[in-house]
C-alpha cells in the first residue's frame, strides 16, 4: 500500500514522538532526532513529516498551552496512535525478517 | 532572562502570508523557540539567517494544503449546533406572535401546496398505470353529419381496429369495449333488488392485453373474460352487492330491453385508481350480450358503420402513426362507401385521452389543463405569500436583532457565518412548519378526497415522488423566506449598531411595502375569482328546467312501457303529492345518451335543411317542466291531431327568421335515417307547428341553447318523469313503486332524482368552485396573518411616539388614523394594480360559458370595500390597542 508506506525519516520521527511521549512537538522532536542520530535536521522537514504522518493516521495532535518562550504561541503536541504503533511494529518486523535472511558470510566479510 | 530578540519581521510576515492559517501558530511558535535557542548558541546573525531559511522551508511546504479535518478556531461543531438552537429558539419564544404567524402561514401554505401538487400529479398521470400506455392509442374519428356539420366521435366501429391488426404487423394488440345501455339495470337475489349501474363494461377477451386488471381475489382475469357467463366485479361493487359474503360464484342478472342475462361472479378486481379515464364496476365479455347486439339483423359489435365501441390499439415502439392513420383511412375507403370521404381516423394517445375535448361520448369529464395551471399558480402564490410574511416580519424585527448581529461581528463572526445562521433559522422554521403541514395534511385528506373525487390515502406521503417534493419544498421555501433577511441582517455595520446610530434606510421599508401590495393584489384577484365562480354556479342552479329538479323523479322505462303509460298515470295520480307524470327522452341531455337530432325542412319558408334536437315527450311534458308558451297552444291529449303536431322554442323560431306568431301553422318535413341491413333508409314525416315555448336549458349551460322541437310521440320515450309536490318523499316513492308493480310487473322500478343528474352535469365547475373557495380562504388567511404581524410590529415600534403624542394631547382616533393610514394607502395602490388583473382573468374564464352571470362595476367596488374592511380590521385591532394604551406605561421605562 502506497499510503501507509513508512519512509526512513518518517520512521525516525515516529520513534522520536514515541520516546518523547507527552512532550513531543516540533522543536523537541527535532532535538531528539539530532541527539539520537547526530544528523542536522531541518525543522521544516520535521513539520512536513509530522503532518503527513497525522494525515496517515499514525499521529494525533492537540494544542498545548501558550508559552512565553514561544512568543505567546501554543505548541502542537503530537502523540502516537494505535495505527502508528502498528506501523512501527510492521517496519521493525520487516527489517527483522530481512535481516534473518541475510547470508551470515556477507556479514562476516566486513 | 535578558531582553528577548524578536525574529526578523519581514520573515515573519512572509510566513504569515504564505503559510496556511491552520499551521501558522505551531510553526511560528516552533520557529520562535528555535530562534531563541540559536541566539544563545550561534549568535543573533546566524539565528536570523536560520529563521529565514526555516520560514522559506515552511512556506514551500504548507501554504496551500489544508488538513483534511478542519479544526476551526471557533467552537466545536456540537457546541455550535447547540448554540444555534438555543439562540434560534430564544428568538422564537421572545417574539411569540410573529413566530406563530410564520409557523401558521407556512404550515397552511405548505399543506395547501402539497394538496395542489398531488392533484396536479394525479391529473397529469392519467392512465399511466396500464402496462404499455406510452404505445397505446385510441381510435376515434371525425365525420360530417347529414347537414354538413363536422363532428368527432371518441368511439369507432368494431371492425376497424380488428382489420387494422390484420393489415399491420406493428399493431401488437387490439381491444374494444362498450358501455351499452348506460345506465343499465342489475339485480341479484330477487328482481326487486335492483341497482342502476353506470359502470357495466362489455369488453373483448383481449382486454388484458392492453389494460392492467389486477385482481383482488384469486383467479385469472384473462380466463374469466374468456367465459361469457362470468363477470368481474370491482371490490367496491362486490361489497355493495354481497357485503361480507364471498362474491365469487354468486350470480347477478343484467336486464335490458326486456331481456335478462345471468352471470356468475368469476373474480373481483381492484378498484381502478382515480386517475383512470374509465373506471368499470363490472367487466364482462361482450359476447354475452350477442342476442342484444344482433337483433334487428345487425351486429353492433362487428360492424363497419356503427361506431359502437371504444377501440384501443397497442403498437410496437417507434411505429409511424402516420402510417397507422393511412392504413385506417384505406380501410375506410374500402368499406365505408361514400362515407369514407368524410370520415377520417384520429389516433389519441392513451395518456392524452383525459385531456381530449370536443369528442362525443367521452367516458369521463375531460380534464382541463387550464385548471391545472390555475391551481398550480395559486399554490405557488400561496407559498410565496407565506414566504413574504416571513421576510416581512424578519426584516421588520431586524432592529431588535441588530445588537446581536453587532456583538457577533465584534467577536469576529464572519458575514458568511451570520448568513448561515439566519438561513438556518428560516430552515428551522420551515422544518417545524413542515411537520405541522403534514399533520394538517393528514387531518384534511378526507375532505380533500371528497372535494376532488379522488381517493388518495396517507401512504402517498411515503412515496418517493412525494418525498422529493417535500425536500424540494423544504429547501426552496427555506431559502426563499430566509435569504433576504439573512443578507439584510448580516450586512449591518457593528459600530453603527452598537452605538445606536443605525438608520434602517428606505430600502427595506419600500421592499416591505411592495410585498404587502403584492399580497393584497393576490387576495383581490382570488376573492373576485371565487365570487365569480360561485355566482356562475348559482346561476347554473337557477336556470330553467333545473328549477324543477328538486321534485322531479326520473324513472327508466322498459321497452314496451309507453303503451301502458296512461294506466300508470291514473294509478300514480291517486296520491295527491304526485303532481304530474310524463315521459320523454333522458334529461338533462348528455351526449352519452345518443343523438336526438333530426333533419327537417320548412318548405313554406325555404329549402334549408335544419338539424335540430327533438324531444319526444308526451302531452304532459311541457306541463311537467313548466314550459311557458309564447304563442299558440300546448300539445293536448284531447286533440287527436296533436299527436303529430310539434312545439318549437324561441331559438328555433329565430333561426327560421320569423316571429312566433308567424311560425304557427308552419309544416315541418322531418327526415329520419335508419340503418337496415347495412343500408341507409329514409323516412319523411310532416308535422304542424302549433305552439312556441320560451327557451329553456335542457342540457349544460356551457352549450348555447339550441333550437328544439317538442313532440308528443311518446312511443319512443326512455324515461318517465314524476313531479312531486312536497309530501313525505319516501312514502310517495313507495306509492309509485306499488303502482309500477301493478302496471309493469316484469320491469324493475329504477329511479333517481333529477338534481343528482344535474349535479353531475356541472361536476367540474362545482369541484373547481369549491377548491377555489378553499384556496382563496387560505390565501386571505395568510395575507391577514402577515398584515396583522406587520401592524403589531409597527405599533410596538412606535410605542414611544404614540406615548409622546398622547401626552401632547392627540386623541385615540388621531393615533388610529396615523397607524392605519399607510395600510389604507397600500390597499389603494393594490386595488389599482389588482382590479385590471382580476378583470382580465375573469373575462378569460367566462369565455368558456355561453350563459354568464353578469358582473357590474359595483361588484368590484364591493370587493374592494370588503378587502379594505379586512385590512382595516386586521390592522385596526392591533393599532387600537396601541392607541388606547396608557402613555405613562410606554414612557416610563427610561
Amino acid at each position: 500500500m502506497k499510503g501507509t508506506y513508512l519512509g526512513e525519516f518518517e520512521e525516525i520521527v515516529l520513534l522520536a514522538v514515541g520516546i518523547l511521549r507527552d512532550g513531543a512537538y516540533g522543536v523537541s522532536i527535532r532535538q531528539e532526532i539530532e541527539d539520537q542520530t547526530g544528523r542536522n535536521v531541518n525543522i521544516g522537514a520535521v513539520h512536513t513529516a509530522l503532518h503527513r504522518l497525522e494525515d496517515k493516521g499514525y499521529l494525533s495532535s492537540q494544542f498545548g498551552e501558550a508559552e512565553e518562550v514561544r512568543g505567546g504561541k501554543r505548541k502542537r503536541l503530537f502523540t502516537l496512535t494505535a495505527a502508528g504503533i502498528k506501523a512501527l511494529r510492521e517496519a521493525q518486523a520487516i527489517r527483522k525478517q530481512m535481516w534473518s535472511q541475510l547470508p551470515k558470510i556477507l556479514l562476516q566479510q566486513n | 532572562m535578558a531582553m528577548k530578540h524578536t525574529p526578523p519581521a519581514l520573515a515573519k510576515r512572509l510566513l504569515q502570508w504564505f503559510c496556511h492559517a491552520e499551521f501558522i501558530e505551531e510553526i511560528e511558535g516552533d520557529l520562535y523557540e528555535l530562534f531563541q535557542q540559536r541566539i544563545e548558541k550561534e549568535g543573533l546573525f546566524k539565528a536570523r539567517l536560520h529563521y529565514y531559511r526555516d520560514v522559506l522551508d515552511a512556506t514551500n511546504l504548507y501554504r496551500s494544503q489544508p488538513r483534511k479535518k478542519s479544526q476551526n478556531q471557533t467552537l466545536p461543531l456540537r457546541d455550535r449546533w447547540k448554540h444555534f438552537f438555543t439562540i434560534a429558539i430564544r428568538n422564537m419564544t421572545r417574539s411569540r406572535s410573529s413566530t406563530a404567524i410564520n409557523l401558521c402561514g407556512l404550515a397552511v401554505s405548505l399543506a395547501s401546496f402539497l394538496f395542489i401538487a398531488l392533484y396536479i400529479v394525479d391529473e397529469t398521470t392519467y392512465d399511466t398505470f396500464h402496462p404499455d400506455a406510452a404505445n397505446t392509442y385510441r381510435i376515434s374519428y371525425s365525420f360530417k353529419s347529414f347537414d354538413g356539420r363536422e363532428g368527432k366521435d371518441s368511439r369507432a366501429a368494431g371492425l376497424w381496429s380488428v382489420t387494422l391488426k390484420e393489415m399491420m404487423p406493428e399493431v401488437k394488440h387490439v381491444t374494444r369495449f362498450s358501455r351499452f345501455g348506460w345506465p343499465g339495470n342489475v339485480w341479484t337475489g330477487s328482481p326487486d333488488n335492483v341497482f342502476v349501474e353506470q359502470g357495466f363494461f362489455w369488453v373483448d377477451s383481449t382486454f388484458t392485453d392492453i389494460f392492467s386488471l389486477p385482481l383482488a381475489s384469486i383467479g385469472n382475469a384473462r380466463e374469466v373474460l374468456r367465459n361469457p357467463q362470468e363477470v368481474i366485479l370491482s371490490e367496491t361493487t362486490a361489497r355493495r352487492y354481497f357485503g361480507d359474503k364471498d362474491p365469487i360464484g354468486q350470480s347477478i342478472t343484467y336486464v335490458r330491453d326486456g331481456m335478462s342475462f345471468a352471470f356468475t361472479v368469476g373474480a373481483v378486481m381492484k378498484d381502478f385508481p382515480s386517475n383512470a379515464h374509465f373506471k368499470p364496476d363490472f367487466i364482462a365479455n361482450c359476447v354475452a350480450l350477442n342476442p342484444l347486439w344482433k337483433r334487428n339483423d345487425e351486429d353492433r359489435i362487428n360492424s363497419w358503420m356503427d361506431s359502437f365501441s371504444y377501440s384501443f390499439i397497442n403498437v410496437e415502439p417507434g411505429t409511424d402513426l402516420e402510417k397507422v392513420s393511412k392504413t385506417l383511412q384505406q380501410i375506410f375507403d374500402q368499406n365505408l362507401g361514400e362515407f369514407a370521404k368524410t370520415t377520417h381516423p384520429i389516433l389519441i394517445p392513451l395518456h392524452d385521452v383525459h385531456f381530449t375535448t370536443g369528442f362525443l361520448f367521452e367516458l369521463d369529464a375531460p380534464g382541463d389543463k387550464t385548471h391545472l395551471y390555475i391551481f398550480g399558480s395559486i399554490g405557488l402564490l400561496i407559498l410565496a405569500m407565506a414566504c413574504i410574511n416571513y421576510m416581512n416580519l424578519a426584516t421588520a424585527r431586524s432592529i431588535r436583532r441588530s445588537k446581536e448581529v453587532g456583538l457577533r461581528k465584534t467577536l469576529g463572526v464572519s458575514k458568511a457565518m451570520l448568513i448561515t445562521q439566519f438561513l438556518g433559522e428560516s430552515f428551522l422554521m420551515t422544518g417545524i412548519a413542515m411537520v405541522l403541514a403534514m399533520i394538517l395534511f393528514a387531518v384534511f385528506l378526507s375532505t380533500f378526497n371528497m372535494l376532488t373525487l379522488k381517493n388518495f390515502d396517507l401512504l402517498v406521503v411515503g412515496q418517493n415522488k412525494t418525498l422529493y417534493l417535500l425536500l424540494v419544498l423544504f429547501v426552496t421555501v427555506g431559502i426563499l423566506a430566509g435569504s433576504y433577511p439573512a443578507f439584510y441582517l448580516s450586512g449591518f455595520r457593528p459600530v453603527e449598531v452598537l452605538k445606536g446610530t443605525l438608520v434602517t434606510g428606505r430600502g427595506p421599508e419600500n421592499f416591505r411595502k411592495g410585498l404587502v401590495i403584492l399580497q393584497i393584489c393576490i387576495t383581490l384577484v382570488l376573492l373576485t375569482s371565487t365570487y365569480v365562480i360561485q355566482s356562475q354556479l348559482s346561476f347554473i342552479d337557477h336556470t330553467r328546467l333545473s328549477e324543477h329538479k328538486d321534485e322531479v323523479v326520473t324513472v327508466r322505462l322498459g321497452q314496451n312501457a309507453p303503451d301502458k303509460m296512461a294506466a300508470y298515470k291514473q294509478i300514480a295520480k291517486q296520491d295527491p303529492h304526485v303532481k304530474e307524470v310524463s315521459t320523454g327522452p333522458h334529461l338533462p341531455r348528455r351526449e352519452t345518451f345518443g343523438n336526438l337530432q333530426h333533419s327537417m325542412k320548412f318548405s313554406a319558408l325555404s329549402q334549408t335543411i335544419y338539424s335540430w334536437d327533438q324531444l319526444d315527450g308526451d302531452f304532459d311534458f311541457s306541463n311537467l317542466f313548466g314550459l311557458e308558451l309564447v304563442a299558440g297552444r300546448s300539445l293536448s291529449a284531447d286533440n287527436p291531431a296533436d299527436s303529430s303536431a310539434i312545439l318549437l322554442n324561441e331559438k328555433a323560431v329565430k333561426e327560421l327568421g320569423t316571429t312566433p306568431e308567424k311560425a304557427l301553422g308552419l309544416e315541418a318535413e322531418v327526415v329520419t335515417f335508419f340503418e337496415k341491413q347495412g343500408q341507409m333508409e329514409r323516412l319523411v314525416t310532416r308535422h304542424k307547428v302549433i305552439g312556441v315555448v320560451k327557451d329553456f336549458n335542457f342540457a349544460s349551460v356551457r352549450l348555447p341553447i339550441a333550437p328544439v322541437v317538442i313532440s308528443a310521440k311518446s312511443t319512443v320515450s326512455e324515461m318517465m318523469y314524476v313531479k312531486l309536490d312536497g309530501g313525505n318523499i319516501p312514502e310517495v316513492i313507495q306509492h309509485l313503486v306499488k303502482a309500477w308493480k301493478q302496471v309493469y310487473p316484469a320491469t324493475p322500478f329504477q329511479y333517481w332524482f333529477m338534481d343528482e343528474e344535474f349535479g353531475r352535469l356541472y361536476q367540474t365547475e362545482r369541484q373547481m368552485g369549491q377548491i377555489f373557495t378553499y384556496l382563496a380562504a387560505v390565501a386571505i388567511l395568510i395575507a391577514c396573518l402577515g398584515l396583522f404581524g406587520l401592524a403589531s410590529f409597527t405599533a410596538e415600534q412606535k410605542v414611544k411616539e404614540i406615548g409622546i403624542r398622547k401626552v401632547m394631547g392627540a386623541s385615540t382616533a388621531q393615533i388610529l388614523l396615523l397607524l392605519t393610514s399607510r395600510y389604507i394607502k397600500l390597499a389603494a395602490i393594490s386595488f389599482l394594480i389588482g382590479i385590471p388583473i382580476a378583470f382580465i382573468s375573469i373575462h378569460f374564464w367566462m369565455e368558456t360559458f355561453v350563459y354568464k352571470a353578469t358582473l357590474g362595476l359595483g361588484f368590484y367596488i364591493v370587493i374592494c370595500i370588503l378587502i379594505l374592511a379586512i385590512v382595516l380590521a386586521t390592522v385596526g385591532l392591533e393599532s387600537l390597542r396601541a392607541a388606547r394604551a396608557n402613555p405613562s406605561d410606554s414612557m416610563r421605562h427610561e
